[in-house]
C-alpha cells in the first residue's frame, strides 16, 4: 500500500487556494458596489475604462477601488503574519495584535504623522510604523522569552500594548493639530475610509516586501513543529529565521497599520479557522491564510457600510466584536489542549 | 574514514561542567552505545554532536569534516537526530511528520518526488505505521508517537543517527523492532549513537559501548569488556550478582519476537 | 430715600414753582441709579469677547478671555492683547471685581450660577445663527454696555458692506458647500450658511438637508457635484489624519482643479459684523472669472 501522502494534499492544496482566490475576487467586486449612494457600477466602470469623466466613475476610481484594494492588502498581510507568528512562536494565540506588532505600528505612524515629519517626507508614515512594530514585536519576545507559554506571551503582549497604547494617547494629547485627539479612535481600532490610491500606493511595497520575505519561510516553520532542537538539526537556522520573520511582519504590518489603523483580530482568527483545511501545516497555512485574512477584512468592510447607523463605523468594531468572543473561545478551549 | 572522529570535547553551561574532554569515534556501519547513569552528560554529548549545542573546546569532524564548517542542509542531510522527549506542537498526521524527514533534502521550495514519497512510505512500513499514516499525532500512544518520530529521522536516509534513547516508552516488541532498525541502517552502511539506559538492549545490539560517568568517560570497548563489576559499581553504584560463566549471562534475559502481540492465551 | 428727603423739603417751602426747582435740581443732584454703563466689564468666552471689544470704552474692559488672544479664530485678536486675560475661573474673576460678566449661552453654567450666587451681574449673549441674530447680539450688548449709538452704527456699516456685495436676483447661484476635516460641513441655521447665502452661493449642505453642524460623507459629496469648497482652517502647518483626507485627490477632481479657499475662522466663528468680510470673501469668490462655468460643468 502506497501512500499518496504529498501528491493527494498538493491537489487538495491547490484546489483550496483556486477556490479561495474565486471568492476573494468575488468579494471584491461586491465591495465596489457597496457604498453610502447607490451608483450605477457597471456604467461607472465602462466610463472609467473609457477614460469617460463622470462623477460615478471617479466614485468607483477615487473612493471605492482604493478602498477595496486597501482592505484585500491589509487583510492579506494581517492573516500571513498571524499565520507565520503562530508557526514561529509554535502558538496559536501568537498574532500582530497580541505581540504587540500593530500597536507599536500605531505609535510609530503616529508619531511621524503629528510630529509633521511625515507631511514634508511621505516615506515617514509608513517607515514609522514599521520601525515601531519592529520595535514592539522585539520587546515582547524578549520579555516573554525564548520558550515562552502561552501565559507569559499574552502577559507580555498585554504590557507591550499597554504601553504602546498610553505612549500614543500622551503623543495625541501634545500634537500640534487639535483634530488629533478625536483620532486615537482610528489608531486603534482601524477604519478602512475616505482613502485615496495614494495611501494604497504608500501601503504597497512594504506589504509586498513583507509577503515575499514571509513566502520562503513555509518548510522552516514546518520543521519547528518538531520543537527547536529537532527543527535546528533538519537544517532550519532558527536565529536567521526569527530576524526575516520579524523584519517581515514589521515591514508588512508596519505599512498597513500606518494606514488603516490596528485593525483587531484578523491575524488571530484567520490562521485559526483555516489550520484545519491544511492539515494544521504551518507552511501550507501561509498562503491560505493569506487568502483568508483578506477574504474576512473585505467581509468585515462590506458589513460596516451595510450597517444601518448614522455614522460610519470603524472596521476594527466590527472585527472586535466578532473576534474577541472568538479569543475567549481559545483561551478556554487551549486550557483543554495545554497549548 | 571515521564518521565521527570527537577529541577533547568539553562543555559548561551556566558555570557548571557538564562534560570534560569527552573523545568519541565512530566508523561505518557501527552502532555506539552510549551509557551511563542519569547527569552523566550523555545527551548533552549527542547535542553536541548533533549541532544543537556548541561545546566550550574541543575537534568534532563528521566524515572528516569540523561540523561548524558544514552548512546546514549539508549538516541536515548527513545527520539525523532523534531527541528524548520528542513532541510535535501542531496536529498533524503521521505522514506529514515522517515527511518533515525529506526537508534536508528539497530545501525551501522543490515539491517532494516520487521517490521522496517512497522513501516516506519505506520508512513507515519499516516502523510499522502505515496504518496509522492519517492519524493526528496527538492522538497516539507514547510508544506509537516514538516510533513516528523514529520514522522521521529514518526518512532523512542520514548516514549518522543519533538517537537519544528511542526506546524508553515502547512495549518489548516495539523495542526490539526499533533495534533492529538501527542496526540494519548500521549494516547498510550507516552508523548510530544511540543514548540507552537499559543496559542489556545496549549489550545485544552495539558494536561497542562508551560508559559515561560524571562529564568523563569511565570506559570504552565491546561490551563484553565495558560491562564489569568494577565500572558498573562506579557509574551507577550498583553490584550485580554473578552467576556463574561470563558476566555477560549473569543477567542477560534474552527474548526475540514471535511476530506481533499475540493475546494471552496463545503460545 | 431722595424722595423722602424730596417730600420733607416741598411740605416745609409750600410754593409750587420752587418745589419744582427744587425737584429738578434734585435729579440734577442725584442721577438715577439704571443710566450708568458699567465700567468694569469682564468678559469669559471668545464670542462676548468680540462684541466687546468692538462697542466698549477701553476703560470698561476689566478682562477678556484668553482664547480672543488667538489670531485664528478671534477677529479682534490685535486688541485683545491690551487687556489681562482670564481663563473663565472662579478665583480670576472674582479678583478682577467685575460689574458685569459677559459668556455665552454655552460658558460653563457652574461658573455662571455661582458668580450670579455671589451677586455678580452675569448676562449669556445666545450664539448667533443667522444675521437677525447678529444685529440683535450687537444691539443688546451695545445697550449693556451704555454704547447704543456706536451699535447702530456698527449694524449699519456691515449692512452696507452687505448691500455691496449682494447678487441680483437674476445671477444664477452656483453651489458650494462649507468642508472640514472629518467631514463636517454646516447646513441650516448656521453663520456658514448664511454667509453663503449672502454672497450668492447655494449651499449644497442645506440642500442636503444638513441642520446645523454636521458630516458629510465623500460618496454624498462627490455625486452633489460642488462648484467650490470654502474651509477654514484652524491650525494651519499641522498635520493629522483628519487634515489629510481634505485632500483627497477626488475632491479637486470635481471642483476642475480649483483650491479649496479658505475663509479665516475668525470671520464668522462668531456672531459680529466681520460676517461682512467673511461675505466680502465668499462674493469675490464667486465673481471671479474661473467660475463662469455654470452650467456647462462636466460635457
Amino acid at each position: 500500500m502506497t501512500l499518496s501522502t504529498s501528491g493527494g494534499k498538493a491537489d487538495y492544496q491547490g484546489r483550496l487556494i483556486a477556490l479561495m482566490a474565486a471568492a476573494l475576487a468575488c468579494l471584491f467586486v461586491l465591495s465596489l458596489f457597496i457604498g453610502s449612494n447607490p451608483i450605477p457600477v457597471l456604467t461607472a466602470a465602462l466610463d472609467a475604462a473609457g477614460d469617460t469623466q463622470s462623477v460615478i466613475a471617479l466614485i468607483l476610481t477615487e473612493v471605492r477601488l482604493p478602498r477595496a484594494l486597501i482592505a484585500l492588502v491589509a487583510g492579506a498581510t494581517l492573516g500571513v503574519c498571524g499565520a507565520s507568528m503562530q508557526g514561529l512562536l509554535q502558538n496559536p494565540l501568537a498574532s500582530p495584535g497580541l505581540v504587540g506588532s500593530a500597536s507599536g505600528a500605531a505609535l510609530g505612524a503616529s508619531l511621524a504623522l503629528y510630529s509633521g515629519v511625515a507631511a514634508s517626507f511621505w516615506l515617514a508614515l509608513p517607515a514609522g510604523g514599521m520601525i515601531g512594530s519592529l520595535l514592539a514585536t522585539l520587546l515582547v519576545y524578549t520579555l516573554a522569552g525564548r520558550a515562552a507559554g502561552t501565559a507569559t506571551l499574552i502577559l507580555a503582549g498585554v504590557a507591550v500594548n499597554s504601553i504602546a497604547l498610553s505612549l500614543i494617547s500622551l503623543l495625541i494629547n501634545l500634537a500640534p493639530s487639535p483634530y488629533a485627539v478625536r483620532e486615537i479612535v482610528l489608531w486603534m481600532l482601524g477604519s478602512l475610509a475616505n482613502h485615496s490610491m495614494g495611501d494604497f500606493w504608500i501601503l504597497l511595497p512594504g506589504s509586498l516586501l513583507g509577503w515575499m520575505l514571509l513566502a520562503g519561510t513555509g518548510r522552516s516553520l514546518d520543521a519547528l513543529t518538531l520543537g527547536e532542537e529537532t527543527a535546528h538539526t533538519l537544517g532550519v537556522n532558527l536565529d536567521r529565521l526569527r530576524w526575516r520573520i520579524f523584519f517581515a511582519v514589521a515591514l508588512a504590518v508596519g505599512s498597513a497599520v500606518s494606514i488603516t489603523g490596528a485593525i483587531g483580530f484578523i491575524g488571530l482568527v484567520t490562521p485559526h479557522l483555516l489550520r484545519p483545511l491544511v492539515g494544521f501545516q504551518p507552511g501550507r497555512l501561509l498562503p491560505v491564510s493569506a487568502l483568508g485574512g483578506a477574504i474576512l477584512l473585505l467581509c468585515a468592510d462590506i458589513g460596516v457600510r451595510l450597517f444601518p447607523a448614522g455614522t460610519e463605523i470603524k472596521v476594527g468594531v466590527l472585527t472586535s466584536l466578532v473576534g474577541a468572543p472568538f479569543f475567549l473561545f481559545l483561551i478556554v478551549k487551549s486550557r483543554r489542549w495545554q497549548i | 574514514m571515521k564518521m565521527i572522529d570527537a577529541s577533547g570535547l568539553s562543555l559548561s553551561l551556566g558555570g557548571q561542567p557538564i562534560l570534560h574532554r569527552i573523545s568519541l569515534q565512530l566508523k561505518a556501519g557501527e552502532m555506539l552505545g552510549l551509557i551511563g547513569p542519569n547527569g552523566a552528560g550523555k545527551s548533552s554529548l549527542l547535542k553536541i554532536i548533533a549541532g544543537i549545542v556548541k561545546p566550550s573546546a574541543g575537534e568534532l569532524l563528521i566524515d572528516g569534516r569540523p561540523l561548524d564548517r558544514l552548512s546546514g542542509l549539508e549538516r541536515a542531510r548527513s545527520i539525523a537526530y532523534l531527541a528524548q522527549s520528542g513532541t510535535a506542537h501542531w496536529p498533524i498526521s503521521v505522514a506529514r511528520i515522517v515527511a518533515l524527514g525529506r526537508l534536508p533534502h528539497l530545501g525551501s521550495w522543490r515539491n517532494a518526488s516520487s521517490e521522496d514519497r517512497r522513501i516516506i512510505d519505506q520508512a513507515l512500513r519499516r516502523t510499522d505505521l502505515l496504518a496509522l499514516s492519517e492519524r493526528p499525532f496527538p492522538t497516539l500512544s507514547g510508544g506509537e508517537k516514538a516510533r513516528v518520530l523514529l520514522a522521521r529521522a529514518l526518512a532523512v536516509e542520514p548516514k549518522i543517527l543519533l538517537a537519544d534513547e528511542p526506546v524508553a516508552a515502547l512495549d518489548l516488541s516495539h523495542q526490539l523492532e526499533v533495534m533492529d532498525l538501527l542496526r540494519q541502517h548500521c549494516n547498510d552502511g550507516g552508523a548510530a549513537l544511540v543514548v540507552l539506559h537499559d543496559l542489556r538492549l545496549a549489550a545485544h545490539y552495539c558494536d561497542r559501548l562508551q560508559l559515561l560517568h560524571q562529564g568523563r568517560t569511565l570506559d570504552v570497548g565491546v561490551p563484553e569488556s565495558v560491562i564489569n563489576d568494577t565500572n558498573l559499581q562506579q557509574a551507577y553504584g550498583v553490584r550485580i550478582r554473578q552467576t556463574g560463566g561470563s558476566l555477560m549471562d549473569a543477567f542477560a534475559l534474552t527474548w526475540s519476537k514471535t511476530g506481533g502481540q499475540e493475546s494471552p492465551g496463545q503460545n | 430715600m431722595t424722595a423722602q428727603l424730596d417730600a420733607g423739603i416741598l411740605s416745609y417751602e409750600c410754593n409750587a414753582p420752587v418745589r419744582f426747582l427744587l425737584l429738578i435740581s434734585c435729579l440734577l443732584l442725584f442721577p438715577v441709579r439704571a443710566a450708568d454703563p458699567p465700567s468694569r466689564v469682564v468678559s469669559i468666552n471668545l464670542c462676548s469677547d468680540q462684541l466687546l471689544l468692538m462697542l466698549a470704552r477701553p476703560e470698561q474692559i476689566a478682562s477678556v478671555s484668553r482664547m480672543s488672544l488667538e489670531p485664528n479664530s478671534s477677529f479682534m485678536a490685535g486688541s485683545a492683547a491690551n487687556y489681562p486675560p482670564n481663563d473663565a475661573m472662579i478665583e480670576q474673576l472674582l479678583g478682577l471685581n467685575p460689574d458685569l460678566v459677559l459668556a455665552s449661552e454655552f460658558s460653563p453654567h457652574p461658573v455662571i450660577r455661582i458668580l450670579r450666587h455671589l451677586g455678580y451681574r452675569v448676562e449669556t449673549l445666545p450664539l448667533s445663527s443667522n444675521l437677525e441674530d447678529i444685529r440683535r447680539n450687537i444691539r443688546h450688548t451695545a445697550a449693556l454696555l451704555g454704547a447704543g449709538d456706536k451699535g447702530e452704527r456698527l449694524v449699519a456699516e456691515m449692512d452696507r458692506r452687505l448691500q455691496r456685495v449682494a447678487p441680483t436676483s437674476a445671477e444664477a447661484r452656483p453651489s458650494a458647500l462649507f468642508y472640514q476635516p472629518r467631514g463636517y460641513t454646516s447646513g441650516l441655521d448656521t453663520l456658514q450658511h448664511a454667509a453663503l447665502v449672502l454672497a450668492g452661493w447655494r449651499n449644497l449642505s442645506a440642500e442636503q438637508g444638513i441642520r446645523g453642524y454636521g458630516a458629510i460623507d465623500l460618496e454624498t459629496l462627490l455625486l452633489a457635484q460642488p462648484q467650490q469648497l470654502f474651509s477654514s482652517a484652524y491650525a494651519p502647518g499641522t498635520d493629522s489624519l483628519a487634515q489629510r483626507q481634505m485632500h483627497h485627490p477626488a475632491l479637486n477632481w470635481i471642483t476642475q482643479g480649483r483650491p479649496i479657499i479658505d475663509i479665516p475662522y475668525s470671520y464668522w466663528i462668531c456672531g459680529g459684523p466681520m460676517i461682512a468680510d467673511a461675505v466680502e470673501a465668499l462674493a469675490k469668490a464667486r465673481l471671479d472669472p474661473s467660475h463662469h462655468t455654470s452650467g456647462n460643468k462636466h460635457p
